[in-house]
C-alpha cells in the first residue's frame, strides 16, 4: 500500500469543514437559550485541552492512527475490540450526518422527493472521494474552504441591520446551570466529533506539529460556528431560534439589502451541503480504514462501497420522522457520544504515556546492561 | 468498455435532464395575498386569495379572487386548489389580511400554518382589516380587478419611512414578539378608501394584540407617537402651535432625524421608565408673517415643540396603560435587559406593574435649518 500524505494546510481545512459540517445548519448548544453563542465560545475554550489530548496521542505514534495505537497499547484482542467500539461510533456519526443532509434538502426545498434520493446521491459521491483517497480529499477540502467559510461570514455581515442587541441581553439570565449544559452540548457537537480524525490522520507528515493543526482548525472552525450562532440569535431571538429546525437557513433568507440582495438561502444551502458531504466522507474513510486494520486488509478502499451502502441503508430507517430525530438528538446524543469523544481518548492517552515511559525505562536499562 | 460508458451517458441524458416534479409557470397560479375570515355560524374559516392574472392583451397584470371554506386554514387552502383546478404557488404572497374576529384563539393556528408551511415566505406582512370582514379589502378595491390590491398594500408598507402612520412588521418578527412576556406586538390596519373615484386600500393605524387577542387600536397620530417612542420614526411632519411676540402662529416642522432611548431607572422601590428623545427638525412651513427663524423666537419655538411632543407622548402612554394594559413599547424587555434581578420578581405580575408604571419623558429638540428660505414671506399691505 502506497503511503498517502497530506499537507498541514489540507489537514486544517479538513478540520474546519468537519466542524462546520452540520453545526452550520443545525442548532447547537440549545440548552443555553439566548446564551448559546457564549456556550459555544466556552466549549471552544474547553475543546483546546481536548484537542491537545488528540494531538499528543498522534505525536506519540507518528504515522500511525488510532487503531494501530490501540493494538500497541492493549494488545491484539483488546485493541481490536476497542477499535470496533470506535468504529461503531464513527459509523453512527456518519449515518446521522447523512440523515441530516437528506432531511435538510427534503424539508427545505424538495418536499415531494423521497428522502433516499439525496442520500443515495451523496453516498455515491462519498464512495468516489474515499476511493480516490485521502490526498484527493485533502485537496478538495483545501478548495472548498474558500467557498464554505466566507459565505456564512458574508451573510453575517449583511444581517447586521436586522440584529437586535436585546435578543442576547441580559447575559446569563437563565442561570449558570443551563449555560453549562449548553456548553457540554456544544463541546460534543460539533467539537468532539473531531475525534474521528484520530482514525485517519495516519496520512499526516510525521514532522508536522499535530498540536498546531488541531488548534488552528479548531479556532477557525469554532469561531465560524460561534459567529454564525451569534448572528442567528441576534436576528431571530431565543424563541424563534429554538423553534426552527434550520436557523441558519432561516436567517439567510432574512438578508435584505436594497431590493437587490435578498434571499440568500440558496448560497447558504450550498455551503451547508458541501460541508455535510465532507463530514460523511471523513466518517466513511475512518470506518473503512478501521475495518481494514481490524480484519487485516491491505487497502481500505475496497471496503468503501459496502460500508457506504450500509450507512445509506441505516440512515433511512434509523428514525421514522424528523420530529423523532430531533428529540433523540437533543436528549441523547450528548451523553451517548461523550465517552467516545472525551473519556476514552483521555484513558487511552494515560495508558499510552505509561507504556511509553516503561518502554523508555526498559530501553535505558538495556542500554545500561549493555 | 467505451461502448458501455457511451450507453451510460446516453441513459443519464434521459433520466437526469429535468426536474423531479417540475410544474410549468402557466400551470400555476401565483397568490398575491390572502384574506382570512371566520364564519361563526358554520364554524369555518373563509379564505379569500387574490391571484395574479394576465389581463387580455397580455401586457398587464390584473387579479382574480377565489374564495373557499374549510375547518382549518390549511383545509380551506386545499379547497381553493380544488376550485381553481391549478396549483397555487404561495412563494410570492405579500400580505395576509385578518379580520378582527379571527384574532383571539384562532390567531395561533394561522400563525402556525404560516411559519410551518415551506412555501410561504415568513416575511409576509400581516395586517388587520378595519372593515367588517377581511375579504372586503380585496372585493371592494379596484373593482375592475385591473390592479393587484396586495401589491398595492405591499408598496405602501415598504414606504413606511415617509408616511409614519402605521408600523409594518413581517410575520416572523410578529411571531417572535408573541413569545415575549415583556412586549405586546401591534399590527397595521387596512381600510378601503377612495381616491380619484377608484377605491383603493389604505393602511393606517395600529391594532394592539395581546396574547393573540385584539385589545385596542391606535389612530394615525397615536401611531406616529408610538413609532416615536419605539425609535422607529424616521421622518414625518409635526405641527406646533406657538406664540411669538403675542401672535399665535402654526409652524410645521419636518423631522430629519430622531433618536429615542428608553432606560429603566430605580427610584426607591419603584421602577421609572426614562424616555430620552433627541430630535432634529427643520422648519417646513410657517403660517403667518412672524419671523420664527431669528434666535429668540427659535428658543420659544423649541420650548413649545418640546412641550407639545411631551404632552402627546404622555397621552398615548397613559391611554395604552389604562385602556389597553399591554406593553406595546417593549418596556418589559428593557427592564429585563438592564435589571434582570428586578425583572425576575415582577415578571409574573408584569401586566399589573405596567398599568401603573411611571414614565419620565425628556425631549430635546434641535431646530437645524429652515429649508431654502431665511425669512417668512411678508405680505405688505
Amino acid at each position: 500500500m502506497s503511503k498517502e500524505v497530506i499537507s498541514d494546510i489540507q489537514a486544517i481545512c479538513l478540520i474546519i469543514l468537519f466542524i462546520s459540517g452540520g453545526a452550520l445548519a443545525l442548532p447547537t448548544g440549545a440548552a443555553a437559550g439566548s446564551d448559546l453563542w457564549l456556550a459555544i465560545l466556552m466549549a471552544l475554550i474547553l475543546a483546546i485541552p481536548l484537542y491537545m489530548v488528540y494531538a499528543r496521542l498522534l505525536s506519540l505514534y507518528p504515522g500511525k492512527d488510532l487503531f494501530d495505537i490501540l493494538e500497541d497499547i492493549f494488545g491484539r484482542f483488546f485493541g481490536k475490540a476497542l477499535g470496533l467500539i470506535f468504529i461503531w461510533f464513527t459509523f453512527h456519526l456518519g449515518v446521522l450526518v447523512l440523515r441530516d443532509q437528506g432531511e435538510f434538502l427534503i424539508t427545505l426545498s424538495l418536499p415531494e422527493t423521497p428522502m433516499i434520493v439525496p442520500i443515495i446521491l451523496v453516498t455515491l459521491l462519498c464512495i468516489w472521494i474515499v476511493k480516490a483517497g485521502m490526498e484527493t480529499m485533502g485537496r478538495w477540502a483545501n478548495l472548498f474552504v474558500i467557498l464554505d467559510a466566507p459565505i456564512p461570514t458574508i451573510v453575517i455581515l449583511m444581517l447586521i441591520p436586522q440584529m437586535d442587541l436585546s435578543n442576547i441581553q441580559p447575559v446569563l439570565y437563565d442561570g449558570i446551570r443551563s449555560f453549562l449544559k449548553g456548553t457540554l452540548e456544544a463541546l460534543v457537537f460539533p467539537f468532539g466529533d473531531v475525534v474521528v480524525f484520530l482514525m485517519i490522520f495516519f496520512a499526516l507528515k510525521p514532522r508536522d506539529s499535530k498540536k498546531s493543526i488541531f488548534i488552528k482548525g479548531l479556532l477557525w472552525g469554532g469561531l465560524l460556528i460561534a459567529g454564525v450562532s451569534l448572528a442567528e440569535i441576534l436576528v431571530l431571538g431565543e424563541d424563534l431560534y429554538l423553534s426552527t429546525y434550520y436557523p441558519n437557513h432561516n436567517v439567510a433568507g432574512k438578508v435584505s439589502i436594497g431590493e437587490l440582495l435578498q434571499r440568500l438561502e440558496v448560497i447558504a444551502v450550498v455551503a451547508t451541503l458541501t460541508s455535510f458531504f465532507l463530514k460523511v466522507s471523513v466518517c466513511l474513510l475512518a470506518v473503512s480504514n478501521g475495518m481494514s486494520k481490524i480484519f487485516g486488509f491491505k487497502d481500505y478502499k475496497i471496503l468503501a462501497t459496502p460500508i457506504a451502502l450500509l450507512m445509506c441503508n441505516f440512515s433511512c430507517f434509523i428514525f421514522d420522522s424528523t420530529i423523532y430525530k430531533f428529540r433523540w438528538l437533543m436528549e441523547t446524543t450528548t451523553y451517548y457520544f461523550l465517552p467516545y469523544q472525551i473519556i476514552l481518548p483521555i484513558i487511552i492517552l494515560i495508558f499510552a504515556q505509561i507504556k511509553k515511559r516503561n518502554n523508555g525505562r526498559s530501553v535505558k536499562k538495556e542500554n545500561k546492561s549493555v | 468498455m467505451k461502448k458501455l460508458y457511451f450507453i451510460i451517458i446516453v441513459i443519464t441524458l434521459f433520466i437526469l435532464s429535468g426536474c423531479w416534479n417540475y410544474s410549468d409557470v402557466n400551470k400555476m397560479r401565483f397568490v398575491a395575498g390572502v384574506a382570512i375570515d371566520y364564519d361563526e355560524s358554520k364554524d369555518k374559516y373563509i379564505v379569500t386569495s387574490e391571484v395574479v392574472k394576465l389581463l387580455e392583451g397580455g401586457q398587464r397584470f390584473g387579479s382574480a379572487l377565489f374564495q373557499s371554506r374549510g375547518e382549518t386554514v390549511f383545509d380551506a387552502v386545499r379547497d381553493t386548489i380544488m376550485k381553481n383546478a391549478r396549483k397555487l404557488y404561495w412563494g410570492h404572497t405579500k400580505v395576509i389580511i385578518l379580520s378582527k374576529d379571527v384574532t383571539g384563539k384562532r390567531l395561533v393556528p394561522i400563525l402556525d400554518y404560516i411559519s410551518r408551511d415551506g412555501e410561504f415566505r415568513d416575511n409576509v406582512w400581516i395586517l388587520i382589516s378595519d372593515e367588517d370582514t377581511a375579504n372586503e379589502i380585496f372585493e371592494n378595491t379596484f373593482e375592475n380587478r385591473d390592479e393587484i390590491t396586495s401589491f398595492h398594500i405591499d408598496d405602501t408598507l415598504k414606504n413606511e419611512k415617509n408616511i409614519s402612520t402605521y408600523h409594518a412588521i413581517p410575520a416572523w418578527r410578529f411571531i417572535g414578539t408573541t413569545y415575549d412576556k415583556g412586549a405586546s406586538p401591534t399590527l397595521p390596519m387596512v381600510i378601503v378608501a377612495e381616491k380619484d373615484g377608484i377605491k383603493v386600500p389604505k393602511v393606517r393605524g395600529q391594532a394592539i394584540i395581546k396574547g393573540s387577542n385584539l385589545v385596542g387600536t391606535l389612530d394615525e397620530t397615536e401611531t406616529k407617537i408610538y413609532l416615536w417612542i419605539i425609535n422607529e420614526l424616521e421622518g414625518g411632519v409635526l405641527t406646533v402651535k406657538t406664540e411669538v411676540s403675542d401672535r399665535p402662529i402654526e409652524v410645521t416642522l419636518e423631522l430629519f432625524a430622531n433618536k429615542t432611548r428608553i432606560k429603566p431607572i430605580k427610584s426607591g422601590d419603584e421602577i421609572v421608565i426614562k424616555i430620552n428623545i433627541e430630535s432634529d427638525f427643520g422648519i417646513g412651513e410657517i403660517s403667518g408673517e412672524v419671523n420664527v427663524i431669528e434666535k429668540k423666537a427659535r428658543e420659544v419655538l423649541k420650548r413649545d415643540t418640546e412641550a407639545e411632543i411631551k404632552k402627546q407622548m404622555e397621552n398615548v402612554i397613559k391611554k395604552v396603560q389604562k385602556e389597553y394594559k399591554s406593553d406595546i413599547f417593549g418596556f418589559g424587555i428593557k427592564i429585563k435587559d438592564k435589571m434582570p434581578e428586578k425583572w425576575r420578581q415582577i415578571e409574573p405580575y408584569w401586566d399589573e406593574v405596567f398599568k401603573d408604571l411611571e414614565t419620565e419623558i425628556n425631549v430635546n429638540v434641535n431646530i437645524r435649518g429652515s429649508a431654502l428660505t431665511l425669512e417668512p414671506i411678508k405680505i405688505e399691505d
